[in-house]
């Protein structure tokens, strides 16, 4: 059971880098590529907030779970 | 503040490993002198004049070693207050540090009335049958030490704990 996070998805369909992102977010690339790749443990709401607002997507866009 | 407070502990801690290695070589080279050291600093009823230069180089030895529990405390405490001073507080090798200049410092203060009780015995061998000693005392100082000895085994533990929740924090985005 695993949690996936949709974001290059999200970022391919709207045509945005993911530096462009991190900036608008306000978190590192490096953290950015960490979320990216499913390898944090956990994601704050303050940083969803800025990731949906900037993608003009809900949290469910971004998260999957995969039984 | 901190810092500076860290910066004085460190260079304190260096300073007294110094001083006290340089005393203990001194004492070693200079007998006279360890036994007018010796007579002035230990309150017992030793009869100086039958004490023998084997006896005080054995109670050098013994305190050589009874102060090497103390200097082995400094060196970590020099450790861990140095990584303080360079900001890594919470750092594993630091609560490590630590808590090793805890268990050094308990180790001390529990040694320090066996290492009177040695003294004791150890000057007064050749003392008339029926008038040789055995001192043990404990002060108020001593328990003082175990006290503080405890509260940083605690706070030892704390930074371990804290270290903890900043990897987790770490890995959260």
């Amino acid at each position: 059971m695993t949690i996936q996070v949709k974001l290059d998805l999200l970022l391919a369909e709207r045509d945005i880098r993911g530096k462009e992102l991190a900036a608008a977010v306000g978190i590192t690339e490096q953290n950015l590529s960490l979320l990216r790749n499913g390898k944090v443990k956990g994601i704050r709401f303050g940083t969803l907030e800025k990731i949906c607002a900037t993608l003009e997507c809900q949290p469910g866009d971004l998260l999957q779970f995969e039984p | 503040m901190t810092r500076t407070f860290c910066l004085l502990i460190t260079w304190g801690a260096v300073a007294q490993i110094g001083l006290f290695s340089i005393a203990g070589v001194y004492y070693l080279a200079d007998q006279d002198a360890f036994a007018q050291f010796t007579r002035s600093t230990l309150q017992l009823a030793i009869q100086w004049e039958t004490v023998t230069s084997n006896q005080l180089y054995g109670l050098w030895l013994l305190t050589a070693l009874y102060l090497s529990v103390g200097m082995t405390a400094l060196y970590f405490l020099y450790r861990a207050f140095k990584s303080f001073a360079q900001g890594e507080f919470f750092s594993a090798q630091n609560s490590k540090s630590l808590k090793r200049f805890a268990i050094f410092l308990f180790a001390q203060a529990c040694l320090q009335p066996l290492h009177g009780a040695l003294a004791s015995v150890l000057l007064s061998l050749n003392h008339p049958a029926g008038q040789k000693l055995l001192s043990l005392s404990i002060g108020s100082n001593e328990v003082r030490i175990i006290a503080i000895a405890m509260i940083l085994w605690v706070i030892s533990e704390l930074l371990i704990k804290g270290r903890e929740l900043a990897n987790e924090n770490q890995a959260f985005v």
